[in-house]
């Protein structure tokens, strides 16, 4: 099997197998781009660095056997749940930083299951929690005055619990 | 340091998206929307797109949704884009007359002063559960050109020839269409709906009928189509006397098929000639992938399934299947399926097995046949508890190794197939694997409507899948024919798993009560949408599965 390299944002050259690292659509469409052959010259990743670069590895490493996602999942993907297969969840559990980290990588390295995974863990962070818990958890200020939130509070009562 | 406040808009949005609108309650997107401003830009617009209704039948006030929609000086309701009105009601039960009067009265007037606050061209879906379309006041109503998806379902009624006039301001201009389910409309009104109909041949993907009386008028001639009927002879008479839409020679040339409709459903639906009615020249289904068949009488079934479908994948029949060559020769025919659903079949016989056995991607196998016709819910149970329906094809499960959930009726001496097809996620067993079969039996036909359940479980696990077993019977009407379930999933952990389980029935309970139709296939899969659909899920999460958990729905 060959291997190829990779090059994080922080110049760390990680070896990766070529099956492992085409879960990335992009560095999938780049090694076809260029004939297949990086053998001996790294691929440049310069959104992620190598702690981050590693997590992504891991998750394309244990996921490197699944079947291709359906093409025609996209009406069927509203109703899925937020539910997350065990090892993805405790792949996930890291500080914010990293979780943010994973998503932002998932995105640029274009790895739309783990971009998912990413996403429904920060769903489940926000499922259940008031304003001020979510404003807490993320650490976000509250910018509206108190005549602004009680308008939006009364418009969208309809859909509180 | 990364903040979920660095993440891009579309990031946000795909997050957000895991909030699912369905019901009427949404109480994340609503939290989200008091977080900041940043926040509130996003998922105000999701809070609003869709916008669910729902009038419970002895409710004397309106929901809490209509009195705050027709709130004074609303922005938010140019973000709306789908609508769904419905009837909440406990069961399949026919249209309460005396609700009438509300119909007309209050809830009409809320209808019609919310629909009227959207700006022309703002709707891209409208569904109607149990509405009485006549509540629409079409003159007054803001045209809706850019509609994509249209669901109208009247009531049940007991006045059975009753049908209802089309929704004059859902336009379809220009090919827009989707998706359309059409039941107990009066399609054949005037020539110029089914002109407007036929011109949306091309864009349909969708079209579900269900006319059991589905009356067309022109010039003082009324037709009537039921099931049985000589259908050939009907539509003959009807193309003769309505030349300008069937006769002239122009109009034969320019006819166009539903080329690339992918579903169809049909219900109680006397063949498929009669889709020539509401789409002249509409037999060319060659892109369809599902088919779904339900109370479709022998002939009309016959006639069906000797159409043409080169890329059907998905077939799901239920009520009735007719004649068992039929089902045979067309499951000989046809193209690979992924999916194969007969449900309530009474056929007599089993279909041989090797004519299932040659669909080796079927991925999903739900074979629920009895022996005979069967008149009432206890003969059902007792016919499909005897039918081992299933066992006959067991011998050819093992080739079909893309299964992912199966429904049979047979003994679970015979599971030693589990461990041959890995994609296995789901059985549903449709009746019971265990042994004191007339203990159990006579437990379940004494279930009534009091809601209790009983369960039973079996285990095996060889490291890869936890097999758990559980049996539940559903409190409902006699006429209403439910089987029996009993699921298996793979690939979880056992807790996991029980939780699951306890979910499933859970919702399956709350789904078959909630939308009045009994669907054997629109289950919920996961608790956090069960809890929009009843907000008293929260005790199923804590309790455990006992001896009567459900007696509260």
């Amino acid at each position: 099997m060959s291997t190829i390299k990779l090059l994080s944002s922080d110049n760390a050259e990680l070896a990766v197998d070529k099956e492992v690292a085409e879960r990335s659509i992009l560095i999938k469409n780049m090694l076809e781009d260029v004939g297949g052959d990086m053998s001996d010259q790294a691929i440049p990743i310069p959104n992620v660095n190598e702690a981050v670069l590693r997590k992504v590895i891991e998750w394309c490493e244990h996921h490197k056997s699944d079947p291709p996602p359906p093409a025609d999942e996209d009406s069927d993907s509203r109703k899925k749940s937020t539910d997350i297969e065990e090892w993805d969840q405790k792949f996930m559990q890291v500080d914010q930083e990293m979780l943010f980290e994973i998503i932002l990588a998932a995105n640029y390295l274009d790895i739309k299951p783990l971009l998912d995974v990413g996403c429904k863990t920060v769903a489940n962070m926000i499922k259940g929690k008031s304003p001020e818990e979510i404003r807490k958890t993320f650490n976000i200020q509250n910018d509206f005055t108190p005549e602004e939130e009680d308008q939006i509070r009364r418009e969208n009562e309809w859909a509180e619990e | 340091m990364a903040q979920l406040s660095h993440l891009p808009n579309e990031l946000l949005l795909k997050i957000f998206e895991n909030f699912p609108a369905k019901y009427s309650k949404r109480p994340d997107l609503y939290n989200l929307c008091l977080v900041d401003r940043r926040l509130n830009s996003l998922a105000t617009p999701l809070l609003y797109h869709t916008i669910v209704v729902e009038f419970n039948k002895n409710d004397t006030f309106h929901p809490k949704v209509v009195r705050s929609l027709l709130g004074f000086g609303h922005s938010s309701l140019k973000y709306i884009r789908e609508v769904s009105v419905r009837e909440v009601v406990e069961r399949l039960e026919f249209f309460d007359s005396s609700l009438s009067e509300i119909w007309n009265d209050t809830r009409k007037t809320f209808i019609m002063g919310f629909l009227q606050k959207l700006g022309n061209d703002q709707l891209r879906a409208l569904r109607l559960d149990r509405v009485v379309p006549n509540v629409l006041d079409h003159a007054n109503m803001p045209k809706q050109g850019c509609i994509r998806e249209v669901d109208c379902q009247p009531p049940y009624d007991s006045e059975e020839d009753k049908v209802y006039p089309w929704p004059e301001f859902l336009s379809f201009p220009d090919q827009s269409l989707k998706s359309l389910c059409f039941r107990k409309l009066e399609a054949g009104s005037s020539a110029s709906l089914v002109r407007m109909l036929e011109r949306q041949c091309e864009s349909l993907r969708e079209l579900t009928l269900y006319c059991s009386k589905f009356l067309i008028y022109e010039e003082g001639i009324s037709w009537g189509f039921w099931p049985g009927m000589d259908i050939k002879r009907a539509c003959d008479a009807l193309f003769e006397s309505w030349p300008e839409v069937y006769q002239t020679p122009e109009n034969v040339k320019t006819r166009k098929g539903l080329e690339n409709l992918e579903i169809l459903t049909l219900i109680e639906f006397p063949s498929n000639a009669y889709l020539d009615v509401v789409f002249p020249g509409a037999k060319d289904l060659i892109k369809v992938q599902k088919l779904k068949l339900e109370s479709i009488t022998g002939d009309g079934m016959i006639e069906i399934l000797h159409s043409r479908f080169p890329n059907l994948c998905e077939v799901t029949i239920t009520n009735d299947v007719g004649d068992m060559g039929v089902l045979e020769e067309f499951l000989r025919n046809c193209s690979p399926l992924k999916s194969l659903v007969v449900a309530q079949g009474g056929v007599g016989r089993h279909p041989d097995a090797d004519c299932i056995a040659r669909h080796t991607g079927l991925r999903k196998l739900w074979l629920e046949l009895s022996p005979g016709y069967i008149s009432s819910f206890d003969q059902y149970l007792l016919t499909i508890h005897s039918a081992q329906s299933g066992a006959f094809c067991v011998p050819q499960l093992p080739s079909m190794r893309h299964l992912e959930e199966l429904a049979l009726a047979f003994n679970t001496t015979d599971l030693d197939f589990i461990y041959q097809l890995p994609q296995l996620r789901t059985i549903r067993f449709l009746n019971f694997p265990s042994t004191n079969d007339a203990d159990i039996l006579s437990n379940r036909l004494s279930f009534g409507r009091t809601g209790t359940s009983t369960i039973s479980e079996r285990k095996l696990v060889d490291g890869r899948f936890i097999v758990d077993t559980l049996l539940q019977s559903l409190p409902q009407d006699s006429s209403i024919h439910h089987h029996l379930s009993v699921i298996i999933l793979g690939r979880h952990d056992e807790t996991i798993l029980s939780r699951e389980a306890e979910i499933y029935l859970v919702e399956r309970n709350i789904s078959s009560s909630h939308n009045g139709n009994v669907s054997y296939t629109a289950y919920h899969s996961n608790i956090y949408d069960a809890r929009y659909h009843h907000p008293n899920l929260e005790f199923i999460e804590q309790d455990r599965l006992d001896s009567a958990p459900f007696a509260q729905f």
